[in-house]
């Protein structure tokens, strides 16, 4: 696979607040990349800097290895960006918002536009102020497909969706897009929404990338192991990944990441009577990787 | 691109125009429906108050819907370069004052008192004439630069529209201040009309940095980047302008000149210039108009040629006071000293204001004027003459008795009597001619009840006489005289009951004396004692007429068939041909006879043009 978009040592501050500190993260094309953090550890942060929306303090992105700057807009030509909030101008109808949006792009399908529209059940002459927020969404989608972009970025888009709209979105047209190849960039801190859908997961936290990797090799390597012992523990047990740990009596519950052979092995050294290795969920595994 | 943005912002701001134009409609409609002229008045004053307060409303919209919306996220992810948002949008929100202002031109030509009431639009303190005359024009656009430039900062329209009133108010101050500085620093004398684009340019140029690098989500990082810039911008305008005034000899030639006070010298021509106060010399050997005078300046150069040197005051503001200084300095500007410094609190002349003009004597050694104590109100005062040496030696005054003068202009340095001949006008009489002997102190009036002033007395080329037009009481006609000023002795010319009469000027060798009345130019010999030549003439308002070649020619400007005309008379006044003015000299106002070349100054534009009499060829020269 070819790599598209890349970042290197990106780092952020607001005043004195670090948001992120020498990030580093590769979009691979027609991938999903599911980007998960905490509310408030920097993915809309870092969304906007790729969008050249606001500025990075250091590091260095590279679109289709072709270093891109602040000020540059070309590449913006082949990426797609939905953001959590409404963007658009409330005063415009949505026509005008098409017609003022195709304007940007060369590769603008109005068709497709209003195949959507269509498919949306969207009325072309609504202003967008009277727009409600799953519609406003739908909009920007449109906006968005109707561009034809090679990277399609999502920051949080479904928070506060109904579970219907959701589904839409999520289950059909992220899932059309991905099969196109489009490669996506979908950052969110609701778990669940992303499973299924990512190729590629990433997790934000405290300012770094703690994971960057490929998402069926995440599930496989990360897994909750269930210890039995005769009797309480005297030493610690000590193996690399650990990602959480309880010890209660003669029972012990980890989480281990990436889960080995080796490590398997060197449990069996300690003579448990029970040694059992559960998978994960995405939830899961998110919550264990950021405590 | 542009286009879209450019009918978003119409779309955005259509209910502003529409109030506009509904607005000046409804002044057409009143104006119609037979409008008294207080309402006109009021309402052309809102017009007036209107312009700008469109421009600031319009301009301080310009981010609003992007902040109200977070379509600035929207704008700055889509393929186009943020810069270019800002001109876009720039353009299209000018375009919509444009149209504006476009409609005020079309009511105005419907309202012609319009014009009047904008010629009352008040500008404060030094700024009026700064703005008094482009203010309809140049106000409303540099206020929307301001409030659009400071709209990228901050998403409260009312907000904006307030701090641009404050910026705009503390800007008016400060170059107020900048005004006063180059004034009392001999930088300056004239209008810095061209200054608020200097100002829009810094807020455009911050602005536009501010947008494209600064971090939209942090509104502090973002008026701090922008309010550096500005600062940085205006600071180097700021010193732009003043380099660029500093250094104005360069420019010069665009600079309007004052043909009225003109001086003739071996061969070339020297006026003053109405803006920046400087000396210029039409230099007849390259055919160039140079900069004569260096650093001094005054807003009307009143300057004196004598010898290889010239004499002149400037004018210069210090602690709120207008002085007036005089200057001495060679032919060529160079060794320009101040002999007077009136603004200094130490000078003996700091209590009392220059009057009129200042006179050198012939040889340029000595260098008269007048002065009157500075009070509010000059009435039964008693005005001084003075006089010195241009080495600065020697300073002798006497008083004049003359307490109830208002108006005083000295004419010629007389060596021959060692005396001194100024006009003075009295309250509630004509102008006279008054004679000051040196030495003596003794003041004789020469001729009584001069019209139009000294302005239009013209002394011989020797110095030994003047050209002179009164009104005779008893007679009741107005006379032209010559008179000498060593005998005193009066010569009459012309009498009639009433003269239109134009420009007098002297032959070269003195003996002849041309001058207009009405529709015909007459020459007068003073050796035959008569007029020797009349010719017919299309009388207009300036100098029309002058000898060339130590007086073998006589040439002057006439319109003949609706076509401006260079006639060449020889000697004995006989035709000697006609030279086409081209068209593009639309309106001759003052004539130069120079060796074999005649100097023209149009003043239409104004310019200045030269004719050779052997090719026939014109140039422009200034």
């Amino acid at each position: 696979m070819n790599e598209i978009l890349r970042i290197e040592n990106l780092s952020k501050s607001f005043g004195k607040k670090k948001v992120f500190e020498n990030l580093d993260m590769t979009l691979e094309e027609g991938k999903v990349y599911g980007l998960l953090g905490k509310n408030g550890e920097g993915k809309t942060t870092l969304v906007r800097i790729i969008m050249g929306i606001i500025p990075s303090d250091t590091g260095k992105i590279s679109y289709k290895n072709k270093k891109i700057n602040f000020k540059d807009s070309y590449y913006k030509k082949e990426i797609g960006f939905i953001p959590e909030e409404s963007i658009f101008f409330g005063r415009m109808s949505i026509k005008e918002l098409l017609n003022f949006n195709g304007a940007f792009y060369p590769t603008w399908n109005a068709q497709k536009a209003e195949s959507y529209l269509e498919r949306f059940s969207l009325d072309k002459k609504t202003k967008i102020e009277h727009l409600s927020r799953g519609m406003k969404l739908k909009l920007g989608l449109i906006v968005t497909l109707a561009s034809e972009p090679k990277i399609l970025i999502l920051d949080d888009p479904t928070s506060g969706l109904d579970v219907p709209t959701r589904h839409d979105f999520l289950k059909e047209i992220i899932r059309e897009l991905s099969e196109a190849g489009t490669t996506i960039l979908f950052c969110t801190h609701m778990v669940h929404e992303i499973e299924g859908i990512i190729d590629q997961l990433g997790i934000l936290n405290l300012g770094r990338l703690i994971l960057d990797e490929d998402f069926q090799k995440i599930k496989s390597f990360t897994k909750r192991i269930l210890l039995n012992f005769d009797q309480p523990l005297k030493d610690e047990i000590k193996i690399e990944g650990i990602l959480t740990k309880k010890t209660n009596g003669n029972k012990c519950e980890m989480v281990v990441y990436p889960w080995t052979e080796e490590k398997r092995k060197k449990l069996e050294d300690l003579k448990p009577t029970k040694l059992e290795a559960q998978s994960l969920n995405l939830e899961e595994i998110f919550i264990n990787f950021v405590s | 691109m542009f286009t879209r943005i450019f009918f978003k912002e119409w779309r955005e701001n259509l209910v502003i125009f529409s109030i506009a134009v509904l607005y000046m409609l409804a002044l057409i409609v009143l104006k119609l429906s037979d409008l008294k002229e207080l309402t006109l008045y009021v309402f052309g004053m809102f017009l007036l108050l209107f312009l700008p307060f469109s421009g600031l409303l319009i301009g301080s919209s310009g981010f609003y819907s992007e902040f109200k919306d977070n379509a600035w996220i929207y704008l700055f992810s889509r393929p186009i370069r943020k810069e270019k948002v800002w001109i876009f949008k720039y353009i299209s929100l000018l375009s919509i004052l444009s149209a504006i202002f476009l409609i005020f031109f079309i009511v105005k030509q419907f309202l012609p008192g319009l014009n009047e009431i904008m010629k009352e639009f008040k500008v404060p303190g030094e700024l009026k004439g700064l703005f008094s005359f482009y203010t309809y024009l140049v106000l409303p656009i540099l206020v929307f630069t301001i409030s659009f430039s400071l709209s990228i900062l901050y998403e409260k329209q009312f907000v904006i529209f307030s701090i641009s009133v404050l910026i705009g108010a503390g800007l008016a101050f400060l170059l107020q201040q900048y005004y006063i500085f180059l004034w009392t620093t001999y930088l300056y004398d004239g209008k810095l009309k061209g200054f608020p684009i200097f100002i829009a340019f810094s807020f455009i140029l911050a602005s536009i940095l501010a947008f494209r690098k600064s971090d939209f989500s942090q509104m502090r990082r973002k008026i701090f980047v922008f309010s550096r810039y500005l600062i940085l911008f205006l600071a180097l305008s700021f010193a732009l302008a003043t380099v660029w005034i500093a250094k104005a000899d360069l420019f010069t030639g665009k600079k309007e000149i004052e043909p009225h006070n003109y001086r003739e010298y071996k061969g070339d021509v020297y006026l003053g210039t109405y803006i920046k106060g400087f000396i210029v010399k039409y230099n007849s050997g390259s055919e160039k108009v140079e900069k004569v005078r260096g650093k001094a300046k005054s807003i009307d150069p009143r300057f004196s040629i004598g010898g290889e040197k010239i004499a002149s005051f400037i004018d210069i503001k210090n602690r709120g006071r207008w002085y007036s200084n005089l200057w001495v300095m060679n032919i060529d500007g160079s060794h320009e000293k101040a002999l007077i410094e009136s603004h200094k609190p130490a000078s003996p002349f700091y209590n009392l204001r220059f009057w009129g003009n200042c006179i050198l004597s012939s040889d340029g050694s000595k260098v008269a004027f007048i002065t009157v104590p500075y009070t509010r109100n000059i009435a039964g005062t008693s005005p001084s003459l003075w006089w010195m040496n241009t080495d600065g030696t020697d300073l002798n005054s006497q008083a004049l008795d003359f307490s109830r003068f208002t108006d005083f202009n000295l004419l010629v340095w007389s060596e021959s009597t060692n005396s001194l001949i100024f006009g003075i006008k009295e309250k509630s009489s004509a102008y006279k001619i008054v004679k000051v002997e040196l030495e003596k102190g003794v003041q004789q009036t020469l001729v009584e009840s001069v019209l139009l002033g000294p302005y239009l007395v013209r002394v011989s080329p020797d110095n030994n006489s003047l050209a002179v037009r009164f009104r005779d009481k008893l007679e009741d006609k107005e006379i032209l005289i010559v008179l000498d000023l060593r005998t005193l002795a009066k010569r009459v010319i012309y009498k009639a009951d009433s003269l239109k009469l134009g420009d007098i000027r002297w032959s070269r060798k003195g003996d002849k004396v041309a001058f207009s009345i009405k529709n015909e130019i007459l020459v007068y010999s003073l050796k035959e004692d008569k007029i020797i030549k009349t010719i017919p003439w299309s009388y207009r308002f300036g100098s029309h007429y002058d000898w060339l070649l130590n007086d073998e020619k006589f040439i002057l400007d006439d319109v003949l068939n609706q076509k401006k005309y260079l006639r060449v008379f020889r000697e004995d006044f006989s035709e000697e041909k006609e030279i086409k003015i081209p068209d593009s000299i639309e309106t001759p106002e003052y004539l130069w006879g120079l060796a074999n070349r005649v100097l023209i100054y149009d003043a239409e534009k104004p310019r200045l043009w030269r004719v050779d009499l052997n090719t026939q060829k014109w140039k422009k020269v200034y």
